[in-house]
């Protein structure tokens, strides 16, 4: 079956994407590669950590716009910058922000290094959550848990189940803790020549951020 | 209640509502608006209640408890007719003497009448007075005329002729090609075509579409909204009515945030009588054209005031918005088209069809037609709702119409669009008020609300305050604008705290710049314009601040200091009295100290003294 | 928990959606704040999941979930009660209750409430207690309201009124 093409252009390069896709989707089919957070492939895009953000003019014109690429479907001669000098100053200040935040979750560290963060100037807090949702998107819509959600706002915002207390449609299926960037411990570096420090894969370090490790559920039983 | 089924039906109604009319000699107009309540006006309400039905004139005199007459500093208001005499903080022991002297002899009485600020003379009627003169009252002068719980009112004021003109007499295309011709832009704050969105919704696919209130009215200092729907709300049903036609929508929905109770009820009173009088639900007038009404509550959250946020929360939903590549023209409510607009934006929609498009856009300038409301508040001596054709000054309002500074401080910026405005310094006052002016200025026209600030205001406690307010507000999906906002408020607080060094400035900069560019929605995207925009206009304050450590204006309280005047102090002990922490001491008729550090700034004392001798620095 | 008063107010609105904040309100009011047994009942009889309905009443600032005070004093933030004054009448009632915005005192008399903006704008500093609104306020102005309270109160409890 003939899948409808529409023409637009990526950093230059001109290229035929299927309609309907995504700026993200269809730039990786071309080996384009723009560095995401809160992505996941199966779970529905949420555009809530803005670091997939491109540049993007609808018809080529002067006037541009930003807009995270993981929900900005492609039009007709839409033209795309992945790496201007306004995306790339915002993407620092993002991963700036992110690592103030949550200094001691190993992506953010990851998304700092990537984008040559050096130095933090904004007072370092100790979050474990950095709120990307994919646990909640995965419990709702892989695994049919309906357990978590957000609460609060702003600020305040956090994940948790209702009422604090996990409810009978939670299976224990951890698939919250599988997908969560937050439970990966960052790497302490060699000990030893040969050795590695080996937390990332020491369950009872595991950080305080899940929602299952918060609610004890079944930390207690090791699962490996 | 009568039930209408056809033009000749309303029309034999308002006949006969305005023959009953006539047999009242007098009209007591008392408002009812939120802000007079506050000064007792259901006090003035019993107290004629009672004095009419002592003197047996219920049948001569007709009482009716209005909306908003927008001078909101002299409430509660009270209005005579036929004779026009404006009365201001009338009290309920007043009421008796006005009876008899206005009712009874048809006599003014002098001390409820308003006193010209500069020659002291009586004015009379509220059209002669500085406040009301240069307005330009198309909406609001309904509201001294309407009891917002009868729908007789209305109709008495030709309520409800252009919905009968529009069903019978136009076509949906020619609805909108009019309001085009009108060049009406939203009055929400972003200022659209009107007539664009009624198209691109008209044309989107689908046969279910909504048309939506916008009542929300967040922005604090705005209240332009709120006394429209309470003080008029057939107005706003009749514009729903018109633009539902236009659009091919058969259901609707006003969206009223929860701080506002009376706005809610009085609304919902309308729909009751607009449906049991078969003005609103099946074959409205006998055209065939179905509409029904619902009212929906906000639950306080500043950012259901924007669009896609708003209609989560109709659905059931927390107020997230979402990303408006799509744009709810073509999936809104439900994932249908909808079109959503704002109280004025409606309410002004029967107007433009009753008497034209082409009047309409004599009014305001090239770009921004009619009038807009603007609610005048802060520093500023007359406050209160001012309706004011596009293009006057600014100037021309707050000095004018708002009476200039109060208190002796002179006046040195006006707030305009919220916390996604920005301030306007007193020297580019000649800016024409339109849309595209004050965005040029680096703020823009926003809902309405216009904040007036003087020299005892710091601009960098109002930048601060509204980085704050919006870090409360924000729904806190996206990173940048509930981090980024977090930060920025760290840095404007230790700024005030006299923390800040010479990288607190360029910091803010650089984050402003990226909470603008990738956030989510317009709140984040908006949200650094005030920060931006005091640093535009006033950056010694924010230098003095970081460099000197010192707050011009004696604002922020890390930074400043009470003390008292030798010279000025009589003695008299007041402030030592009210003193939270007995910080003040002195003997009796001799000069008192404070001692600096047991001091709370809390600033009782300079309140309380009476020879202004308490100074802050 | 007798779920009558939640069962009725839910059919009073028809079990509609989109009346789910106007149905969460009148429960608060029935019960002073949103307990958690009728939120699992509007979860059931609206057929949405309690996640939802645990996030709406958790998102609006106008929601609680713990029990309200007897009082409700609300001060008014918003820009044009800002410079004029308002920080100070909560600072004063900060001081007066001993409590911060969003709490109950011990005694479960007062709640103490900052809301964004009460659009009442022209006659700032603005105060909402009990239901009245209070314009012009200052500090002592806002504390004589509060020690009206609470000798009304004495006086009730004084002529044997329950209180």
């Amino acid at each position: 079956m003939e899948r409808k093409t529409v023409n637009i252009t990526i950093d230059g390069r001109s290229l035929d994407v299927e309609e309907g896709n995504t700026i993200l989707l269809a730039a990786r089919e071309f080996g384009v590669h723009i560095p995401t957070l809160c992505y996941m492939d199966h779970l529905s895009p949420y555009g809530g950590c803005r670091i997939c953000v491109v540049e993007i003019s609808n018809n080529g014109g002067g006037k541009t716009f930003i807009d995270t690429s993981c929900t900005h479907e492609v039009r007709e001669g839409m033209v795309i910058q992945t790496n201007s000098p306004r995306i790339i100053r915002a993407r620092k200040m993002l991963a700036e922000l992110l690592v103030s935040s949550a200094p001691n979750v190993k992506i953010t560290q990851d998304i700092a290094a990537r984008m040559g963060l050096l130095k933090v100037r904004f007072p370092m807090e100790d979050n474990r959550c950095i709120l990307c949702g994919l646990c909640i998107r995965m419990c709702y819509e892989q695994m049919d848990g309906k357990a978590l959600g957000f609460v609060g706002r702003g600020m305040g915002r956090k994940v948790s189940m209702p009422f604090e207390v996990r409810p009978e449609t939670c299976r224990l299926c951890r698939g919250c803790d599988y997908v969560c960037p937050g439970v990966i411990i960052p790497c302490q570096g060699v000990k030893e020549p040969g050795e590695l420090c080996g937390r990332c894969v020491r369950i009872e370090e595991m950080p305080n951020c899940c929602p299952m490790g918060t609610f004890g559920c079944f930390c207690e039983q090791n699962p490996l | 209640m009568r039930k209408i089924k056809s033009v000749s039906d309303l029309e034999k109604w308002r006949e006969a509502i305005l023959e009953k009319e006539k047999g009242h000699e007098f009209i007591i107009s008392v408002c009812g608006g939120t802000g007079c309540q506050a000064y007792g006006c259901q006090k003035v309400k019993a107290a004629f209640q009672k004095e009419l039905k002592r003197e047996g004139m219920k049948e001569k005199v007709a009482l009716k408890i209005t909306g908003c007459p927008g001078f909101c500093e002299r409430g509660p208001l009270v209005t005579i007719y036929p004779q026009n005499f404006f009365y201001q903080r009338v009290k309920a022991e007043d009421v008796p003497l006005i009876i008899s002297e206005t009712i009874q002899h048809g006599r003014k009485v002098e001390h409820l009448l308003f006193e010209d600020p500069m020659d002291h003379h009586k004015i009379t009627s509220s059209q002669e007075i500085p406040f009301y003169r240069t307005q330009m009252r198309l909406l609001l002068s309904h509201n001294d005329l309407v009891d917002p719980t009868r729908t007789e009112d209305y109709l008495a004021i030709g309520g409800y002729g252009s919905l009968a003109k529009v069903l019978f007499q136009m076509r949906p295309i020619e609805v909108i090609e009019e309001i085009k011709a009108s060049g009406l832009r939203g009055r929400g704050g972003a200022g659209y075509p009107t007539a664009k969105k009624w198209e691109s919704c008209r044309k989107a696919p689908g046969e279910t579409k909504y048309v939506i209130c916008n009542c929300d009215e967040g922005d604090p200092g705005a209240f332009m909204d709120r006394s429209l729907l309470e003080g008029n709300p057939h107005s706003i049903l009749e514009g729903m009515l018109i633009g539902a036609y236009a659009i091919g929508a058969n259901e609707g929905f006003i969206y009223v945030r929860q701080e506002y109770p009376l706005a809610h009820k009085n609304a919902g009173i309308a729909i009751k009588q607009a449906r049991k009088a078969g003005l609103l639900g099946k074959n409205i007038l006998g055209s065939g054209f179905d509409f029904d009404v619902e009212m929906a509550k906000g639950g306080g959250a500043f950012v259901c005031g924007e669009s896609t946020a708003l209609i989560a929360s109709i659905e059931g939903k927390v107020g997230e918005p979402r990303s408006k590549q799509t744009h709810t023209v073509e999936q809104g409510l439900w994932g249908k088209p909808t079109n959503l607009n704002n109280v004025e934006t409606w309410a002004n929609v029967p107007l433009i069809i009753r008497k034209g498009s082409k009047w309409f856009s004599s009014i305001g300038t090239d770009k921004s037609k009619g009038t807009k409301i603007f609610s005048l508040v802060g520093k500023v001596k007359n406050t209160g709702l001012v309706e004011v054709p596009m293009g006057i000054t600014l100037k021309e309002i707050i000095f004018n119409i708002g009476g200039g500074q109060q208190d002796g401080k002179r006046i040195k910026a006006v707030q305009t669009g919220g916390p996604s405005g920005g301030c306007i310094p007193a020297s580019l006052f000649d800016v024409p008020v339109d849309f595209d002016s004050l965005t040029q200025v680096g703020s823009i026209m926003g809902s309405g609300g216009m904040i007036v600030m003087d020299e005892g205001t710091c601009m960098v406690d109002v930048a601060k305050y509204f980085v704050h307010f919006l870090q409360e507000e924000s729904c806190g999906k996206c990173l940048p604008c509930r981090e980024g906002l977090k930060r920025m408020g760290e840095i404007l607080d230790r700024i005030t705290e006299g923390k800040g060094d010479e990288e607190s400035l360029s910091l803010l900069e650089e984050l402003a710049e990226v909470v603008a560019d990738t956030s989510l929605c317009g709140l984040g995207k908006t949200a650094p314009n005030p920060v931006l925009s005091a640093l535009r206009y006033f950056r010694p304050e924010f230098e003095a601040h970081i460099l000197q450590k010192r707050c011009p204006a004696a604002v922020c309280t890390p930074l400043i200091q009470y003390s008292i005047s030798e010279t000025d102090c009589t003695g008299c002990g007041a402030c030592a009295k009210v003193c939270p922490t007995q910080a003040i001491k002195g003997e009796k008729k001799q000069s008192h100290l404070i001692l600096v550090e047991i001091c709370s700034k809390c600033g009782s004392c300079k309140d309380i003294c009476k020879s202004n001798a308490v100074m802050v620095q | 928990m007798d779920f009558k008063p939640v069962d009725r107010i839910v059919d009073k609105y028809q079990e509609k959606r989109t009346a789910l904040i106007s149905i969460l309100h009148e429960i608060q009011g029935e019960y002073s704040h949103l307990p958690e047994g009728a939120l699992r009942r509007v979860a059931s009889r609206l057929r949405m999941d309690l996640n939802d309905i645990y996030g709406v009443a958790t998102f609006y600032k106008s929601f609680s979930l713990i029990p309200k005070g007897k009082h409700s004093v609300t001060l008014c933030l918003g820009t044009a009660c800002h410079v004029r004054g308002g920080p100070k009448i909560l600072r004063e009632m900060k001081k007066l209750l001993k409590i911060e915005p969003g709490q109950t005192t011990e005694d479960r008399k007062f709640s103490l409430n900052v809301v964004n903006c009460l659009g009442v704008c022209a006659i700032g500093p603005v105060m909402f207690v009990d239901g009245k609104f209070y314009g012009e306020m200052n500090p002592v102005k806002a504390k004589r309201i509060i020690d009206k309270i609470n000798k009304n109160n004495r006086n009730k409890r004084k002529n044997g009124v329950k209180s």
